[in-house]
């Protein structure tokens, strides 16, 4: 019992801050659908506002997890985004383990209100 | 440490889980109508080939009206890139990642277009001798060895393909003074009666999608930054 607590508590720890902040996991997830992503699509299905979103591409472009490209569109500036090798993996690996502490909760935590 | 799992909202959790997935379906789903623009453009083709096939068949074909078919394959197209620029990509462009299986079906049509392309190219410069590289046979030559070109970049489904496919076709006979026979009104009704009620769905399916990402009230000035 004392070993399965253990447990937990370690994969608790082990969860990814970087992903696991929600406004970055949805970036995270978007980016996971699609090869290549607008800034423009990010901010509308996020909801984030434009300095917000900046801020955590940034993060996850500074971690390894997303590329960013800038470049123009006539006169505007056009920025896109997407998932790396290494960004895939982290949520791939966020995923197993939030599945993993969803199923270690006890089962009276899961039931629907 | 139960206790601690009892403050984790394992419920929250696997509602926002849940969320998550959804979204990442709905982003490839934009993506598809990013790529392809799927739904009014197969309305478009699916119309422009009856009507096409039907001109072809039934009307005594002047050259205006030569022209007009032979500039309806490129007509779909424009209305594809524009239907995909100003419409379906409206919230920003998001490029699809296709799967293996995906690529291997485009690669293999667009292999059957070239293939089919070649022996056609061959055995009208065979037949046709000199006088195929003469003016309009030369055309008819530039049409037919576009087709797969057109394929590789524009025909990303099965209704891209048919619809795309016959009109071009019909670009290429009309160009050389040819049309195809009245019974092929039929065919392109049949095309058509499957693309149309398609794009149809499809584009219903954009709608409701467009909701669901919230969409609706963005216009194209969010889409760059």
């Amino acid at each position: 019992m004392k070993h399965e607590a253990q447990d937990a508590i370690d994969a608790v720890l082990a969860v990814d801050r970087l992903v696991h902040e929600p406004a970055r996991l949805a970036i995270l997830t978007v980016l996971d659908g699609a090869e290549l992503v607008e800034f423009g699509f990010l901010e509308t299905v996020c909801r984030l506002s434009k300095g917000n979103l900046s801020s955590h591409l940034s993060k996850l472009e500074a971690a390894g997890l997303v590329a960013i490209d800038k470049s123009f569109r006539g006169k505007r500036p056009l920025t896109r985004a997407s998932i790396t090798a290494t960004g895939r993996d982290a949520l791939e690996r966020y995923r197993r383990q939030i599945a993993a502490l969803i199923g270690a909760a006890p089962a009276s935590n899961k039931e629907t209100p | 440490m139960q206790t601690y799992l009892h403050k984790l909202d394992t419920i929250d959790m696997q509602a926002k889980t849940e969320q998550l997935a959804r979204l990442a379906e709905n982003t490839s789903r934009y993506a598809r109508y990013s790529r392809t623009a799927g739904g009014l453009s197969l309305v478009i083709g699916g119309v422009l080939c009856m009507a096409a096939f039907t001109i072809g068949a039934l009307v005594d074909l002047t050259p205006a009206w030569r022209w007009a078919l032979v500039s309806a394959p490129l007509l779909w197209l424009a209305s594809k890139e524009l239907l995909r620029n100003f419409y379906y990509q409206r919230a920003g462009a998001v490029r699809e990642r296709l799967s293996d299986r995906q690529r291997r079906v485009h690669v293999w049509m667009v292999a059957y277009l070239a293939t089919m392309a070649v022996v056609t190219i061959v055995g009208f410069t065979w037949t046709g001798g000199a006088r195929a590289w003469q003016w309009p046979g030369i055309a008819y030559i530039a049409i037919v060895a576009a087709m797969p070109l057109v394929a590789a970049r524009w025909f990303w489904s099965t209704g891209d393909f048919l619809v795309g496919v016959l009109l071009v076709c019909q670009a290429a006979v009309v160009i050389v003074g040819l049309s195809y026979p009245s019974y092929w009104i039929l065919i392109a009704g049949l095309y058509a009666a499957v693309a149309i009620p398609t794009g149809w769905r499809e584009h219903r399916d954009y709608l409701r999608l467009r909701d669901e990402l919230g969409l609706r009230d963005d216009g194209r000035e969010t889409a760059n930054a």
